[in-house]
């Protein structure tokens, strides 16, 4: 029996070393281990007809040829397997790379950082606004002493002492003049607020980017071209403009900057459907703006004789929601990641 | 406001078949047309925007639009106010009694009147009403289509008493323009009673208030089909009282949109001479006084001195002085003096918003034509524009807080009581806002995390980990008197449903954010008094600790760790405790942190050290020790490093762990020591000899034990 069991274990060594592929060895491995059949399992069967002392022998002499064998054909396995994998398995670049959570800007601040960047490199300063500020800076120092009529196209919030979340940041015109030196251009990007029920096109509040010229001999034609080079450098073509009259006390004239609909280039409708973002007129009425007022110069200490400039004021959450598409304002302070994540 | 084109054409010679070719030139000369509508097919209505006029009280009236159309065409105006103005009228022999008191004159400019009598009250004539209906005006009768009739083809608000409703006394009645008293009472035409404050302008007769001035007349005098005899008034009131006064009423009228400009008051006698012959005609009305005209301080003549050369230098491009002077001739402001380039004007009436020589700037661009403008760039010098601070670094700052995870959010800078409570944060410091749209937003924030825990909240039930901040402004409101302190943070939160532990993802980021901005020398220490909605187990404070650096900037560590740093504290960051967490609805585990923008931008430091690279290799090493449970490892790693000026890096391995091997309540800390001298080869006698040191020293001050 002795004899037997080193046979079979010489036997099965040598005829796995030839195996060329997985099935041959499997059918190998059944030949002698399986459970039912196998060579070696059968010696095992007859183990409890033998005396004891032969027990004693064998029983021990199985079990290493046992384990032996597994090791080899493992061994075998995982050599074949390797061939197998290296050669002829599939590398699949479909799979999906390793994952980073990568986080995102608010698309506000990306327009914002955007807008900035742009006015930059013309050569503007940036200020930063107070987000809570007094009379004198948000109505008075603007040519608009209180009482003034025209104090109602500000839909003015209050604080218990008085004091105004800003209703734009042209509050930092006065500081801005009495600061710098001109000839000097400043933009004022910052969160404003007026008091407006909310609604998919209204907020009470929003983000403004508030610019100011100020030098000697400037005019109408500075100003345009300045607004019209900022917005074909914004949105990367070019525009058609138009200019009308419009009021605020902090300027004179007062106009209001329109250019060619971004989304259907100034024709009114796209495909043949009337364009929604312009409302099928192929204008957007963008950018409120105009020459300074010569109070307004005054009031900053400046010489309104020897000093003009132009100002204007635009909205950062229209120029973001004209370059998404966004159709809800609300979106924008609602903090869902579903709608964050996109950008 | 709608006009009609049949009523405009009456005045100027337009072609209503070319009304959108019109349209546009008046929507780039004066104020955009939103509409132009064909009204039951005589007639053409255009809609044109109000609040580019808000300083044209004139344009709020047919003949206003009429003048200006005609001056933008280039077309003749049919001025009708002078034919008004020079009308004869007869007056009767035998009159009614009325007299008329100004009690304030500074609040009523004007008050003309007449009395009407044998009045017959029917529906005015179709043509009539087919002018209102165009305009939007539903008719009456013919008392009082006439009345708005007149306002709208002039622009002068008028109103119409029934003269035997008013309080008679002795032989005479009176009308008189006074301030509310305490307490007094009107019920307005339509119909509800209003209490009156005591800086509103009322008209009155002897006894009672007949109506709110400018705004709408009272019930008590109201036409009615039995009316007989009617006063008629055209009165010109003080606009700014006008404007408060229908904001607090809530009520605005035609009259209150006219007046709260500040109409003319040279409009309140062709107006009324312009009803009298209409209500003659229409109601068979006849005379029965004369023109009770009241006007205490006749308006002046305003003039005004331009130079051509100077409104052309602002326009910014060449305009001839005729073409100028055309313009102005058309606007109805004529040449008193002429010299070389200068004028001097003579401003209308009616346009009160001229006041200054910059005002003709826009008068002379918008007819000229603001498309005739060539679009050009300012010119100075090119010096570079300083940049502030925060955009020097916040760039930065926003792309490492992204690139770690982070998602950027924007929340309200108003919040309310109940936010607060459910963060378990005062709110009796923050400002409060008098107009708060509800109630959710009644106070000023003066702190970012409620508003942050709000949106965590929102995203838990779409998200099961995420981390969010906001860059926004805290108000402290040092003193009522003084504006706010406005602090700006960067607050946020992470927050993980399966993971039990979220403080050192945080950590972690606050120390990448850190030291990307070469910020080193910070320290993370447990809070003595967290804030309420923390964990007081699980938060920390952030230090810089600032050393001074003059003298010698490259002070020996060893050196450093003598000298008593400055410090600074940048924020902090914890865990929410649990109730928070709930007040929330979340389940897992967050944790916040929050740290001032300021002290972050100023302490960057405007150059990163230098270090030479060692021309000789360093030694590392890996020290197994164990310490009591209650150690903090970066006590015994600041430790470490300070026992040699040889030990260049002090790292820990892994994370500590416990082993009852080792005790109760003992941890294994493992460190990675690189040993370097920058002068020579550090041999191995050389190491053993420092780690002996370190050993001795843990020993001794922590009873530390070294593991082999």
């Amino acid at each position: 029996m002795k004899n037997e069991i080193d046979n079979i274990y010489n036997q099965a060594i040598s005829v796995i070393e030839k195996i060329t592929n997985g099935e041959a060895l499997e059918a190998l491995r059944v030949e002698y281990m399986g459970r039912k059949q196998g060579k070696l399992t059968l010696l095992m069967k007859n183990i409890p007809d033998l005396s004891i002392a032969e027990k004693r022998e064998i029983g021990p002499l199985i079990n290493k040829v046992k384990n032996a064998l597994t090791i080899a054909f493992d061994k075998k396995e995982k050599t074949l397997g390797q061939i197998t994998n290296s050669e002829n398995s599939f590398f699949d670049i479909t799979l999906p790379g390793e994952k980073f959570n990568i986080g995102t800007l608010h698309p506000i601040t990306q327009v914002r950082l955007q807008v900035e960047k742009i006015f930059q490199k013309m050569g503007f300063e940036i200020l930063n606004p107070n987000e809570i500020d007094d009379d004198y800076h948000v109505f008075t120092s603007l040519n608009l002493p209180p009482q003034h009529p025209a104090r109602d196209m500000w839909d003015t919030f209050w604080t218990e002492n008085d004091l105004i979340p800003i209703t734009h940041t042209s509050s930092m015109q006065n500081r801005a003049m009495k600061e710098k030196t001109p000839p000097f251009g400043v933009i004022v990007p910052g969160r404003c607020f007026r008091h407006e029920a909310t609604d998919a096109h209204h907020e009470h509040t929003f983000y403004q980017v508030e610019g100011l010229y100020i030098g000697e001999n400037i005019n109408l034609s500075h100003l345009i071209g300045t607004i019209l080079t900022f917005l074909q450098e914004y949105f990367q073509k070019e525009l058609r403009y138009k200019i009308q009259p419009s009021y605020f006390p902090f300027v004179e004239p007062g106009l209001e900057f329109l250019v060619s609909c971004v989304m259907c280039d100034g024709k009114g409708e796209k495909d043949k459907i009337p364009c929604s973002t312009c409302g099928h007129s192929g204008w957007l009425e963008l950018i409120p703006c105009g020459l300074t007022h010569p109070k307004v110069i005054e009031m900053a200490g400046l010489d309104p004789k020897k000093y003009s400039g132009f100002a204007w004021g635009m909205g950062l959450d229209r120029l973001v929601m004209l370059k998404y598409g966004i159709e809800d304002i609300r979106h924008f302070h609602a903090g869902d990641l579903r709608f964050l994540k996109q950008f | 406001m709608k006009l009609s084109l049949n009523w405009i054409g009456q005045f100027v010679d337009i072609d209503k078949r070319k009304a959108e070719e019109l349209a546009q030139r008046v929507s780039v000369s004066l104020t955009e047309v939103e509409k132009i509508e064909n009204f039951r097919g005589v007639d053409v209505v255009m809609e044109i925007e109000n609040k580019a006029l808000t300083h044209r009280p004139d344009c709020f009236s047919h003949i206003g639009i009429a003048r200006e159309i005609a001056c933008i065409e280039r077309l003749n105006f049919k001025n009708p106010l002078e034919k008004l103005n020079k009308k004869k009228l007869t007056f009767p022999k035998k009159t009614l009694p009325l007299q008329v008191t100004l009690k304030e004159d500074n609040l009523c400019k004007r008050y003309t009147a007449v009395i009407l009598k044998d009045i017959h009250i029917n529906p005015s004539p179709l043509w009539l009403q087919e002018r209102l209906l165009a305009c939007g005006v539903k008719p009456i009768n013919n008392v009082v289509d006439v009345t708005n009739f007149v306002m709208l083809e002039l622009g002068q608000p008028l109103h119409a008493f029934d003269y035997e409703k008013i309080k008679e006394k002795g032989n005479t009645r009176e009308i008189i323009v006074r301030l509310a008293r305490r307490n007094e009472r009107i019920t307005t035409l339509d119909g509800i009673q209003r209490e009156l404050k005591k800086d509103m302008i009322v008209i009155a007769d002897l006894e009672k208030a007949i109506g709110i001035a400018g705004i709408m007349g009272g019930a008590n005098t109201e036409i009615s089909e039995d009316t007989k005899t009617i006063v008629i008034e055209s009165a010109n009131f003080n606009e700014y009282s006008i404007r408060r006064t229908g904001k607090i009423t809530g009520l605005h009228t035609e009259a209150t949109l006219r007046f709260e400009k500040g109409q003319d008051p040279n409009l309140t006698y062709p107006a009324i001479v312009y009803v009298i012959q209409l209500l003659e005609k229409y109601a068979k009305a006849k005379l029965v006084s004369s023109i009770i005209d009241i006007y205490p301080q006749k308006t002046k003549q305003k003039s005004v001195v331009i130079n051509t050369q100077k409104i052309t230098r602002r326009i910014g491009t060449e305009i001839k002085d005729t073409e100028i002077k055309k313009i102005l001739k058309r606007l109805e402001f004529e040449i008193v003096e002429e010299k070389d380039d200068q004028l001097k004007l003579a401003v209308p009436s009616f346009r009160n918003d001229i006041e200054i020589e910059e005002d003709f700037v826009e008068e002379i661009a918008r007819i000229y034509g603001y498309d005739k403008i060539t679009p050009q760039l300012p010119t100075r010098a090119i010096n570079p524009v300083t940049e502030d601070l925060e955009r020097k670094n916040s760039n930065n700052i926003l792309s490492i807080l992204s690139f770690l995870g982070l998602h950027e959010i924007y929340s309200y800078s108003f919040v309310s009581e109940y936010l607060y409570r459910k963060a378990q944060l005062d709110h009796q410091k923050m400002l409060t806002i008098k107009n708060p749209i509800s109630p959710e937003l009644r106070y000023v924030r003066d702190s970012i995390i409620p508003s942050v825990l709000e949106k965590a909240e929102v995203n838990c039930r779409n998200f099961e980990e995420f981390g969010i901040f906001e860059i926004g402004k805290e108000i402290h409101s040092l003193s009522l008197k003084k504006l706010p302190e406005e602090k700006k943070k960067i607050s946020g939160i992470y927050y993980s449903k399966n993971q039990n532990e979220t403080f050192y993802k945080v950590k972690g980021i606050v120390e990448t954010l850190l030291n990307h901005l070469d910020i080193t020398n910070y320290q993370f220490v447990l809070q003595e008094n967290p804030q309420p909605f923390l964990d007081p187990n699980k938060s920390a404070q952030i230090k810089l600790l600032i050393y001074n650096t003059t003298g010698n900037l490259y002070k020996s560590k060893v050196q450093m760790a003598k000298e008593k740093p400055t410090e600074i504290i940048l924020g902090y960051l914890g865990n929410l405790n649990k109730e928070v967490r709930n007040n929330f609805s979340m389940n897992g585990c967050a944790t916040v942190f929050d740290l001032d923008f300021e002290s972050l931008l100023v302490n960057i430091p405007e150059k990163n050290r230098y270090h030479p690279l060692s021309r000789y290799p360093s030694l590392f090493e890996d020290l197994s020790f164990i310490v009591s449970g209650n150690l903090p490892v970066e006590t015994l790693r600041q430790k470490i490093d300070e026992v040699d000026e040889q030990i260049s890096n002090v790292t820990l391995k892994e994370r500590p762990f416990y082993s009852v091997k080792f005790g109760n309540n003992k941890k294994s800390v493992t460190f990675t020591i690189e040993y370097r001298n920058s002068k020579k080869t550090l041999n191995n006698t050389e190491t053993q000899f420092i780690r002996h040191k370190i050993i001795q020293t843990l020993k001794k001050e922590y009873q530390a034990q070294i593991r082999e």
